[in-house]
């Protein structure tokens, strides 16, 4: 029974069809204040702004398209590869290191081989992305898991390496000098005469009643944790406009593309101010680009963007999917890693191929789902053409349509949200409030597609539904962990789809004909450039990196826009270099 | 990880002999260390009362009304596992929650008013709401009395961060200074937490060893002083939102120096925790699926609060418009929040199941003898839900709560008709039957003050 009736009649509710009035948005800035800790965020358009990095044009080679193996083409170092239209740069910015970023930056510090492996709390997401300056904080409990694991790593390190100290020397010379120096590189930024101070009379403390050893081990377990490791700053120095010091600019540099702290010759640089003109840090963004690190740090970008980073969560109806928890799940997760690996080092890294690449890495754990009989593979996985399988790039990875589904069948509605919200850039109004909302039973006899009919038929739910099921119904092929099929519930699969609102616009049938329309988009281009833009700043765009979109899809657009690229195009940004201060 | 179990009877009152083997026993637990002599709670009430405890509980998507009654949550339905509790409990009609900004109802966004004394503000995805510059009244609460006890406040968590279609996304009850509180939502880190790492036990009688203890200590509490020192400073370079958020370091640094304080050893005390005879580390079981990782979650906050580990704790159960499948009870063709938009038969388990893992930590608190009563004579649990009739995002009324006697300030055993009256003011209630009076809190548009519950 509808209880829904009664209230309607008691609360005096007036049923209305919502009737999504809010049509498609192309890709909007969302300057909304509520949407961020830090005020006003997207205001960043004061006057006293900077004009930012306005470049003469140059001939620059740009890399675009390039298909260097293994990183983007070097400039020739004369002029910078980009033109970026002046804009106001983003707000000043206190950014947590996640937790990858954390252990990273002290398995370097500490010459570890691997990175610890401590408990840190999980990171908070925000828009999917690990690594927004307001989801991050140093609450209570991870405090004191930092503590732990900063007194168990002070405790375990090597001195005689980390703080070497000959006979002749005076041990108070020795610990100075590790301090100024191993300092440094935990600051990112030489140590200030207070700060100093403050660890040499920790060191004379521990060492009024225990060893130089101690002392330096005391020294190392309040570095680990010191907010100088944990907290970017991107503040700079002055008023309102802002310029980023050399050594606030290298931190950004080092972590968007290794994950980790500035290496020497990045803090070099910033000890000889050799970060400042638009040049010297593209070259030190293409210098990091073709390191391994960068590999992964890319690839942590491109699958924080299609929400494919993370499918620990995931869980699907064990009767129906019996080997999802067991093999098929982390093999899919695998099979992503190089899927985009492979396209990123190995191909052309364009937004395009990634889409539409006719390939992936198959095991025998994936080889079913993928429909290949018996391939013989083993648990290697092996780079195989599925384009005649009903696959194409990112959007049919058995990963991605698995996290956009149901426990047990598709989800024409999350599928189609996924497509406009995270590929699209384009925002969707929530329903309205006080909706009636009263699906139908689910009839077993049907499709999924059958099923969610009432969603046109009913004019109180198609105004918003109409964005997004018919692009679902499109991806009606793949199952609820990515499976091919041509039947459901012994009814023939129909994929057919239609994109609106869109420059792509226009019926299709099936995942493939879906992704390769979307890999020749222009506002899939730019959804890619303000996703890139997300998560290099850690907060959600502003109107200059919805114009920079714009710029870098004439530029890079026609070559299918090298996501390398983008990232170096970024640091060529006003917000790269410059900020406004938010008080 | 080793932990130790006890055997102890509850309520025992056998002092002379066991007090040495219990003073061993909880040294291991880290909670004999606040106490020059432990002094259980069976002993204190006869000397003193014992303190309340806040314990917040949430559940998403609201409880179906009574047929035919707006307004009234009754004990049928959705509200039938607490049944059993209903002299405990003062169970409200006609409380709503204020709304937001457009003066509608907006559901999914809406958690912090439980406990921000404000509306829900419009639906955002992707992004975790906080309200500028806002504390959640139990943080409120906790920063007054959290001093007393090693953990000014605790929060839980059963699976509330989750995926959802802009990625994994969080929404938390608490927060401070418009920092979100992030909980704690597996068993293992929790136990960690309470359990290990604990602080240094009564000063040893060895003068080596004491030495040794007084050095460490000054090191710990050194290292403190320079990152509070540094903190500090940062402070002074960032904008106000980011000064909040330092606070809350600063608040995680002062968190840690209460637990490098040994009464041998001469840093100060003033923690005047008082545990349970029956204060243990729980046995836990390793299942990660939603029910075992509520039963730990639940064995993990009675004990925090039995221990007297804390006085303010907070437990949320997913999140709103949380999609996930309540499979263990073959609930397997609608996750929780389609369930809630299309009411029936199986939104009710669900709803049941959530509200009955909730009743099982106010049933541990009832049948804990402490003084003459129980210890929830000597708590107050606040439970609440973001919605009211979750199908439609209705939220006047929502359900609301309390539980236990506060110490004898409280009658429970009925309900009472809130006539319209919204919770953000039932806060003010909360604040003051704990000691804590809230002023200038919540937004003044709906704290009119508090009910009159006599």
């Amino acid at each position: 029974m509808k209880l829904g009736q009664i209230q309607l009649y008691v609360l005096g509710l007036v049923f209305f069809g919502p009737a999504c009035t809010a049509s498609v948005g192309s890709p909007t800035s969302r300057n909304q204040g509520a949407t961020s800790n830090v005020p006003s965020s997207g205001n960043a358009s004061s006057g006293s702004g900077s004009s930012g990095s306005v470049v003469t044009p140059g001939s620059g080679t740009g890399g675009a398209g390039s298909t260097a193996a293994g990183g983007a083409t070097p400039s020739t170092g004369a002029q910078p590869s980009f033109v970026i239209p002046a804009g106001a740069p983003g707000p000043t910015a206190l950014r947590r290191l996640t937790n990858d970023e954390y252990r990273t930056t002290v398995q370097d510090l500490l010459g570890l081989a691997a990175p610890p492996a401590d408990p840190l709390l999980p990171d908070t997401r925000s828009l999917g992305y690990s690594n927004f300056s307001s989801a991050l904080t140093v609450s209570a409990v991870i405090g004191s898991q930092y503590a732990t694991m900063a007194t168990r790593l002070a405790g375990e390190a090597a001195i005689s390496t980390l703080a070497p100290c000959v006979a002749s020397a005076a041990e108070a010379d020795c610990a100075s000098a590790f301090i100024d120096g191993f300092g440094k590189q935990v600051h990112r930024q030489p140590l200030s005469a207070k700060e100093q101070g403050a660890y040499r009379a920790l060191y004379d403390l521990v060492r009024t009643t225990d060893t130089y050893e101690a002392g330096i081990r005391g020294v190392l377990e309040a570095m680990l944790q010191s907010p100088a490791l944990l907290y970017r700053m991107e503040y700079g120095a002055g008023a309102a406009a802002r310029t980023l010091s050399p050594y606030e600019v290298a931190s950004e540099l080092s972590y968007l593309f290794s994950g980790s702290k500035p290496d020497t010759e990045l803090m070099q640089a910033a000890d000889t101010n050799a970060l400042i003109t638009p040049v010297q840090i593209e070259a030190q963004a293409r210098r990091l680009l073709a390191l391994p690190r960068a590999q992964a740090n890319v690839g942590k970008f491109l699958e924080q963007w299609f929400l494919v980073s993370d499918m620990s969560g995931l869980l699907k109806d064990v009767n129906l999917f019996p080997a999802f928890a067991s093999t098929e799940k982390s093999a899919m997760e695998a099979s992503t890693d190089r899927f985009v690996a492979s396209v990123m080092w190995e191909g052309d890294g364009t937004v395009k191929t990634l889409l539409s690449a006719p390939f992936a890495f198959v095991n025998s754990s994936l080889a079913p789902v993928y429909g290949i009989p018996n391939p013989g593979m083993g648990d290697t996985f092996v780079k195989t053409d599925v384009s005649s399988m009903g696959r194409a790039g990112m959007l049919t990875l058995p990963s991605l349509l698995a996290l956009q589904a149901k426990e047990d069948e598709s989800a024409p509605v999350k599928r189609g949200k996924f497509v406009r919200t995270r590929m699209l850039c384009q925002t969707l109004p929530p329903p309205p409030p006080n909706v009636k909302i009263d699906p139908p039973a689910p009839d077993p006899n049907l499709t999924t597609r059958e099923r969610f009919a009432a969603h046109s038929a009913n004019p109180a739910c198609s105004g918003c539904h109409s964005m997004m099921d018919p692009i679902g119904f499109g991806l009606e092929a793949y199952d609820a962990i990515g499976t091919y099929r041509t039947v459901e519930n012994g009814r023939p699969v129909d994929s057919n789809g239609e994109l609106t609102g869109t420059d792509v616009d226009g019926k299709f049938t099936g995942g493939v004909e879906l992704a390769t329309r979307l890999s020749t988009s222009a506002m899939v281009r730019k959804c890619a450039a303000i996703q890139a833009a997300r998560y290099t700043y850690g907060r959600q765009e502003i109107e200059t990196d919805t114009q920079l979109a714009a710029t870098l899809d004439a530029q890079l657009g026609a070559s299918g826009m090298d996501v390398r690229e983008v990232l170096v195009a970024l640091t060529q940004s006003a917000s790269f270099t410059t900020r406004t201060f938010v008080p | 990880m080793s932990h130790p179990t006890l055997t102890l009877s509850q309520g025992s009152r056998a002092m002379s002999k066991s007090l040495l083997k219990r003073r061993s026993l909880l040294k291991g637990l880290g909670a004999a260390s606040f106490l020059a002599a432990p002094v259980f709670r069976a002993t204190l009430a006869e000397a003193q009362a014992a303190p309340v405890r806040l314990i917040v509980l949430y559940f998403p998507g609201g409880a179906m009304m009574t047929n035919g009654s707006q307004g009234i949550f009754s004990y049928d339905k959705m509200l039938a596992p607490l049944a059993p509790l209903s002299s405990d409990i003062l169970l409200f009609e006609n409380i709503i929650e204020p709304p937001g900004p457009g003066g509608s109802d907006l559901g999914h966004s809406s958690e912090s008013s439980i406990l921000g004394g404000q509306g829900g503000p419009d639906q955002i995805e992707g992004v975790v709401f906080v309200p500028p510059g806002l504390t959640s009244f139990d943080q409120v609460i906790a920063q007054r009395i959290g001093k007393n006890t090693r953990f000014a406040s605790l929060q839980f968590g059963v699976f509330s961060d989750t995926l959802d279609t802009d990625g994994p996304r969080a929404s938390h009850i608490v927060f401070s200074n418009g920092v979100s509180v992030p909980n704690v939502q597996d068993p293992a880190t929790m136990f960690s937490r309470l359990f290990n790492g604990a602080p240094p036990g009564p000063a040893p009688l060895d003068a080596d060893a004491l030495a040794k203890q007084q050095a460490l200590t000054a090191k710990r509490q050194s290292i403190l002083d320079l990152l509070k020192g540094q903190v500090t400073d940062i402070q002074g370079l960032v904008g106000s939102a980011e000064k909040l958020r330092l606070e809350e370091h600063l608040a995680s640094l002062r968190e840690l120096e209460k637990s490098i304080m040994s009464p041998g050893g001469g840093a100060g005390g003033g923690i005047v925790s008082a545990p349970g005879a029956s204060c243990g580390a729980p046995s836990l079981g390793a299942g990660t699926d939603v029910p075992a990782v509520s039963a730990a979650m639940n064995e993990l906050l009675y004990q925090s609060i039995n221990c007297d580990a804390t006085r303010v704790a907070s437990l949320q159960m997913l999140h709103s418009g949380a999609e996930m499948y309540f499979s263990w009870l073959g609930l397997n063709s609608l996750g929780h929040h389609p369930m809630q938009h299309a009411p029936g038969p199986d939104f009710v388990v669900a709803q049941n199941w959530l509200l009955a893992q909730l009743a099982v930590v106010i049933k541990r608190l009832k049948d804990t003898p402490e003084g003459s009563g129980s210890m929830l004579d000597n708590s107050l649990v606040f439970l609440s839900s973001e919605m009211g009739d979750g199908e439609v995002h209705l939220n006047h009324p929502v359900p609301v709560l309390l539980a236990g006697k506060a110490g004898g300030q409280l009658r429970t055993g009925r309900t009472f008709n809130a006539n319209g009256n919204n919770r953000a003011n039932l806060a003010l209630n909360i604040g003051n039957l704990m000691g804590v009076p809230l002023t200038n809190w919540g937004d003044p548009a709906w704290i009119t003050g508090p009910l009159d519950l006599s």
